[in-house]
């Protein structure tokens, strides 16, 4: 086969001739009098962006996109972000909403008026009582802005006044999958974008050599309840603003060296002819999935270089793992997540996700959530150290949380020193720090039992809202096209939250 | 024949098309008129006219043709237009047809035709007259269309400018008059002048001068955008946190006072509301946005560059590590046509050294600079005397000393200063005024 490919593709292949020749049922109806009539009655009512997404349209650049829609829409605070999501649900009663006065309500039944009625998960329903547990820990003021933490999270409770704490988050589901959906998707049922691919989609990538979307997975976590791809996910939207996953492990993305016997010279040349076939194939069918593939390849091709440069911790000098601590020299860990995490971030990565499972403790809650502090509270502690001196807490945000939070009620036998904690979508706690957060600062309250939440309520949609107008965007105005309507993270809710920002 | 022969008669398309447009149409307004005055006088002049009309139209297709292949016009518009075209011609054929043959069709099958002519006519012409004149050029000055940002009036300097007439009234003109407007006057409210405004509409006062929280103007535009009372409704643009910001300290601090000068009130709203002037001699070049080739270009350079903000064309502007290689200095000079647009600037890692730093401080809308881990000294800091806009300014890893830091008392809006892995000591004493003013000092761990 020559190695070179000057003459036009268009006349050069019989069968491209072929295929650009073919006309189907579909191509014939929309070339014919329903496109004509719905293009000309659309273009007089001023509405052209209405078919956006239509085949007819060829897709534009991104950066057209993000011309076309405004983005950003107004001067943005974060430039990137860092989620760590504690995937289970971790018992705020038991890290960082202390509630002293369960201390003589313990073993005590939970009020039917506290409860309200609320429907609980069939795991813990059908319990003949319900007897509230003080948590095992103890509690502690720290930092200037006295925010309390308990004696498991030692290391963050050094850095609470970078935090701004959200007391009153609360979500609608109650189940793990639908809560993470939603805390993911702004929808507690599978199919639409995660947050880190809206951003993707309304921001672009700050370095083409990267993935915008990042997400690493703690190998060292208990699985209790499983993860799924579509969590960072693009839905709907074209599937190069999906998230990557990197393996946990030695060797993040598999395949990126050459094969044996192969010196990678032509691969350059191999790609620019691949794409300028799947051009023309998009020139005939107009499927953007097809532009997204041209994309993945060539973000791959450029990851072969990147990859194994970000990703090189050789360079990294002892005080670092000593900070993140020991873990951290083990690929995979949450530690060494977090070390990973602040090097993209360095890359200007936008959006990189953790995720660290096992916090779902039904049962033998004390042991369990020891366990999980253990594996993660030096490193993140140690994270936002690290960003801060380095100064990329200025524009890089982080999060921290689960996708709900526990009951204070016991689910099976409260003995002396042991408890259980069912699900609790009514109030949990999350915290939020760097670009544009109020730094040592605590929003929303509880009542007495941490159950209900007495004062600011923050919603799913709302910190979603907020994360988004960090970033410059107003969440109302990032929508995307889809099956005759317009979508968007926020769904038709969500009030950015104004209390916290700086 | 010759390509340029074809061009030649291709180019009496736009010409020839206004023939079959007024045969067929001439068709229909007979047709109309005959079956009005219940006469069949016109027959045949209807059949006629359509004949001409399709024979006409046949041939302003096919110069048409001629004169897309001429080149320089392409895309959605053509082929709608190319596709409308024809259908034009088979259509007023089929009219033509119906209006001869001996057969009898029923009313309502010949107006459908003589209706869809119409439409497809239309509809043809319209596309037509986009690919000439644009696609804005029908609805650009209809009374439904979206318009430009009206301008404000000129102004020789910012002593001129009078904070009611230059700065309120056009944010008014732009985001409220499409409703409150003369002709308009959605709730008896007139926003066009200070007269109207303070006149109010008909739920009485809209402003209250010295009280911007009880003016009802205000409450209306600050309430959630869901509240049903909130303004622009309908979905408009809303205003803006700045916008809502200064037209309240106008109403507060300003006590409403159509009268009062730009210059007399304080330095935080002379700098935002300065770029938005319409200033003669100006800065026009300052608050104009880069092009997106410009963008492109450095792109091509290697710098990673996008826009903060579509409001004010703000530019982040990074020179990766791996770019810099020893071209710092020179890459530095490609971005000086766009300095006034960059307010973030990240030369980390880079190599630069103080003299480059001498043409940064060019760069006096720079707000966060980062310039860590090169080897920039005491004597550098100098440069950055000019930045007085800066809020975050990073140092680690440079080898600057305390004294240095006297170069940066001019930065007055400096709220972040990191100095780890410097020649400073975190205790050192020259810090502690730094974070007497509010500025917070990162240093050691």
């Amino acid at each position: 086969m020559s190695h070179h490919h000057d003459a036009p593709l268009r006349s050069s292949n019989p069968d491209l001739h072929e295929i650009e020749k073919k006309m189907d049922r579909r191509r014939f109806l929309t070339r014919t009098s329903l496109g004509i009539g719905s293009l000309a009655l659309g273009s007089l009512m001023g509405m052209e962006k209405i078919f956006a997404g239509n085949s007819l349209v060829t897709p534009p650049s991104p950066e057209s996109v993000l011309a076309d829609l405004g983005l950003p829409h107004f001067m943005p605070k974060a430039k990137r972000i860092i989620y760590l999501f504690q995937s289970g649900g971790p018992s705020q009663l038991d890290l960082y909403d202390y509630k002293p006065k369960l201390v003589d309500l313990h073993g005590q039944e939970l009020p039917d008026s506290v409860r309200d009625g609320q429907r609980l998960t069939g795991m813990s329903a059908d319990q003949s009582s319900f007897p509230m547990a003080a948590s095992a820990f103890k509690f502690q003021q720290y930092g200037q802005s006295r925010a309390w933490v308990s004696e498991l999270m030692p290391k963050t409770a050094e850095i609470v006044d970078e935090l701004c704490f959200i007391k009153s988050m609360q979500t609608a589901q109650i189940n793990h999958d639908p809560a993470i959906t939603f805390f993911q998707t702004g929808h507690q049922l599978p199919g639409r974008p995660s947050m880190g691919a809206w951003l993707s989609y309304g921001l672009g990538s700050d370095n083409q050599n990267l993935p915008a979307f990042i997400v690493l997975v703690s190998k060292d976590a208990v699985q209790d309840q499983p993860l799924y791809a579509r969590l960072w996910g693009n839905g709907f939207l074209p599937s190069q603003y999906q998230g990557i996953q990197f393996r946990s492990g030695k060797d993040p993305v598999l395949y990126l060296g050459n094969p044996e016997n192969y010196d990678g010279k032509d691969r350059r040349e191999m790609l620019d002819y691949l794409k300028s076939l799947n051009e023309v194939q998009h020139d005939t069918y107009g499927d953007p999935e097809i532009m997204a593939r041209i994309a993945q390849y060539e973000m791959a091709f450029r990851m072969q270089t990147s990859v194994p440069e970000v990703t090189d911790m050789s360079k990294e000098p002892d005080w670092v793992y000593e900070l993140y601590g020991e873990e951290s020299r083990d690929p995979g860990t949450y530690a060494a997540n977090c070390l990973l995490a602040r090097k993209l971030i360095e890359k200007d990565v936008k959006f990189v996700q953790l995720y660290h499972q096992g916090w779902d403790q039904h049962g033998n809650l004390p042991g369990g959530i020891r366990n999980q502090c253990q594996k993660t509270d030096q490193a993140t502690a140690a994270l936002i150290k690290d960003l801060k001196q380095r100064g990329l807490l200025e524009d890089t945000l982080v999060v921290w949380g689960g996708e709900f939070g526990r009951t204070v009620y016991s689910q099976g036998t409260l003995t002396a020193d042991n408890y259980g904690r069912d699900h609790h979508p009514r109030s949990f706690t999350k915290w939020m720090c760097g670009a544009g957060v109020k730094p040592g600062f605590i929003h929303g309250e509880t009542d007495d039992f941490g159950y209900n939440v007495v004062k600011d309520p923050v919603s799913v949609h709302d910190l979603q809202a907020t994360i988004l107008h960090l970033f410059g965007i107003d969440h109302e105005r990032l929508t995307f096209k889809h099956q005759g309507r317009r979508f968007r993270l926020t769904d038709v809710e969500g009030h950015v939250v104004q209390n916290i920002l700086t | 024949m010759s390509e340029d022969l074809l061009t030649f008669f291709g180019r009496f398309h736009p010409l020839w098309v206004h023939l079959p447009i007024g045969f067929l149409v001439l068709a229909v307004l007979m047709r109309a008129y005959g079956d009005w005055k219940k006469s069949e006088r016109f027959s045949e002049a209807i059949s006629f006219s359509l004949l001409l009309g399709t024979v006409s139209a046949g041939i302003a297709a096919i110069l048409g043709l001629l004169l897309s292949q001429s080149g320089g016009y392409e895309g959605n518009l053509l082929d709608i237009h190319q596709i409308g075209g024809w259908a034009t011609v088979l259509s007023s054929g089929l009219a033509w047809w119906m209006s001869q043959t001996g057969q009898k069709f029923s009313k309502k099958v010949q107006y459908t035709v003589l209706g869809l002519l119409l439409l497809v006519l239309s509809v043809t012409g319209h596309y037509g007259g986009s690919l000439t004149h644009g696609d804005d050029y029908l609805t650009a000055y209809a009374p439904f269309g979206e318009k430009t940002e009206t301008e404000a009036r000129i102004l020789n300097s910012v002593e001129e400018a009078i904070l009611y007439t230059d700065v309120v009234q056009p944010i008014l003109k732009n985001k409220c008059s499409s409703c409150h407007r003369p002709g308009k006057a959605k709730g008896d409210l007139l926003l066009d002048s200070f007269e109207s405004l303070a006149k109010g509409g008909e739920n009485g006062e809209v402003i209250l001068a010295g009280n911007a929280e009880k003016s009802e103007l205000i409450r209306r535009v600050t309430l959630p955008e869901s509240h049903k009372e909130f303004m622009p409704a309908e979905g408009k643009k809303p205003l803006t946190a700045d916008e809502i910001k200064w037209i309240s300290w106008w109403i507060e601090k300003g006590n409403a006072d159509s009268k009062l000068l730009l210059t007399q009130t304080e330095p935080e709203l002379i700098a935002w509301a300065e770029p938005r002037l319409n200033l003669l001699q100006t800065s026009t070049q300052q608050t104009s946005k880069a092009d997106t080739a410009q963008l492109a270009g450095l792109k091509k350079l290697g710098f990673r560059v996008r826009v903060l903000s579509h409001e004010n064309g703000a530019l982040d502007v990074v020179l990766p590590e791996e770019m810099a290689q020893g071209k710092s200095a020179e890459l530095i000079q490609s971005l000086i046509p766009i300095k006034d647009q960059i307010h973030w600037l990240s030369l980390a890692n880079t190599g630069i050294a103080d003299k480059d730093l001498a043409a940064i401080a060019e760069f006096t809308n720079l707000r966060r600079l980062r310039i860590e881990n090169n080897p920039i000294t005491d004597q550098g800091l100098a440069s950055l005397q000019s930045l007085i806009k800066l809020e975050v300014l990073n140092l680690n890893g440079t080898p600057i000393t305390a004294a240095g830091l006297s170069n940066l008392r001019t930065l007055k809006n400096l709220q972040s200063l990191y100095l780890w892995n410097t020649g400073i000591s975190s205790t050192d004493p020259a810090l502690n005024q730094w974070e007497a003013g509010k500025v917070k000092v990162v240093g050691d761990r």
